[in-house]
């Protein structure tokens, strides 16, 4: 700890200089916000420590931004998301009130925000064309160019799925949330979640062993 | 015989599915097949990993965001190739219209038999005339380009060039003008991966 600071004040963070509520001796007291747990971490933050911001940020950025991606299916436009994501959470801090993980409700965030910005605008997805198709797997898993052609094909069928089954597969496999968890985040109950992950799956499966033709089918609707 | 809901057949994926289901899927082979290609499914999809960014993004990314909160912004800078990037290339550019048009009303005024006050008020009535933009960075593509041919719909091309304010042969004004639309092409995109690396 070198002893240094910020504190958010009217909205600004500020340097802490003297005068401010907070004494120099304290920080010195302080833990790291490195070695602090989320509870610890949040109240930190909630404190207007910058530094305690900067490790929430760098604890979740990772997921935050793979959330945003598979929705939009594009490094420019997750990256802005995610920045997003993290603005909007540090402006509702003091909302956040532990009832569910940090990561959980930084999730709820991304998928407002990326359901918003996909339905004004439809993300920049790459054809189906020349990528593998689901029959066609290679037994050989090393195959590295097969692999990642199966990859870009399969977010690229993720892309065009409707909303709430995107979030929901989205949700549920890459980020290992309950159905129950997922009901929390998209305001539904769990037996919907459950019904939209099936939903999604038997999409996916449609697309992935289409005819390349197929992929220039519009999004499916349900 | 019924079958397995969609709830239930999203369940019978996981491997701890309620007896009930179970006691169904050994009975029925519609299920069980449905079940299975649900599996094969969620398997392919389960493998297929996001793009990695350069290891560099995140120390950037966080320090944009940070940086951001720091400041009250209600959104982090942009990166480069975002479309927020694109309009603020975009806004450059109309700014280097607009920077022209100035000089260019600059130098009239000095070789124009009109008078200071003249080409003031020209300058003026101009600029009245023009839409008035709250948000250069809100302005989307069609009409940012609008809001720069609109600053230029009045600039009579020939006076300019009669004025000697035309690039003489030769000159990088004119070299450009002369470009192909390839060779154009070419310069934006080393000029853009210029102003990339500059951010």
């Amino acid at each position: 700890m070198d002893g240094r600071g910020a504190i958010l004040t009217g909205g600004m963070w500020s340097d802490w200089t003297v005068g401010v509520a907070r004494p120099e001796n304290a920080l010195a007291d302080a833990p790291h916000p490195a070695d602090l747990d989320e509870r610890a971490l949040v109240a930190a933050c909630r404190e207007g420590r910058r530094d305690a911001f900067d490790v929430l940020v760098s604890r979740h950025q990772r997921s935050v931004y793979r959330l945003c991606y598979r929705f939009v299916n594009n490094h420019e436009d997750a990256a802005d998301l995610a920045q997003d994501v993290f603005l909007r959470a540090y402006r509702g801090l003091r909302s956040f009130r532990g009832e569910s993980t940090l990561a959980t409700w930084l999730y709820r965030i991304a998928v407002n925000l990326s359901l918003n910005r996909v339905a004004a605008r439809p993300p920049l997805t790459q054809s189906l064309d020349g990528v593998a198709h689901l029959a066609d797997r290679p037994r050989d898993p090393a195959a590295a160019l097969i692999r990642e052609e199966t990859a870009a094909r399969v977010r690229a069928a993720v892309a065009k799925l409707p909303g709430r089954q995107r979030a929901t597969l989205i949700l549920r496999v890459y980020h290992d949330l309950s159905h129950q968890e997922i009901a929390a985040v998209l305001g539904t109950s769990a037996g919907a979640a459950k019904a939209n992950f099936f939903h999604a799956l038997t999409n996916l499966r449609k697309m992935l062993s289409a005819s390349p033709e197929a992929s220039h089918e519009p999004p499916v609707t349900r | 015989m019924s079958h397995l809901s969609p709830a239930d057949l999203a369940d019978a994926i996981g491997p701890e599915a309620a007896a009930r289901v179970a006691a169904h899927l050994a009975d029925c082979e519609r299920c069980r097949r449905q079940v299975e290609e649900l599996r094969e499914t969620l398997a392919v999809v389960a493998g297929a990993d996001v793009p990695e960014p350069a290891p560099a993004f995140w120390p950037r990314m966080t320090a944009r965001v940070v940086e951001a909160a720091s400041s009250g912004a209600m959104r982090a800078a942009p990166f480069p190739g975002t479309d927020a990037g694109v309009t603020w290339t975009r806004g450059l550019a109309a700014a280097a219209v607009v920077v022209f048009a100035v000089s260019a009303a600059v130098l009239w005024r000095q070789h124009s038999p009109l008078g200071p006050a003249d080409a003031a008020t020209a300058l003026e009535e101009a600029a009245r005339d023009l839409p008035a933009v709250s948000d250069p960075a809100a302005l989307d593509e069609a009409s940012g380009w609008e809001l720069v041919a609109d600053a230029n719909a009045g600039i009579d091309w020939d006076a300019v060039a009669d004025a000697g304010l035309a690039p003489p042969p030769g000159s990088t004004d004119g070299v450009l003008m002369q470009l192909s639309e390839g060779e154009r092409r070419e310069l934006a995109r080393l000029l853009q991966v210029e102003i990339a690396g500059s951010l």
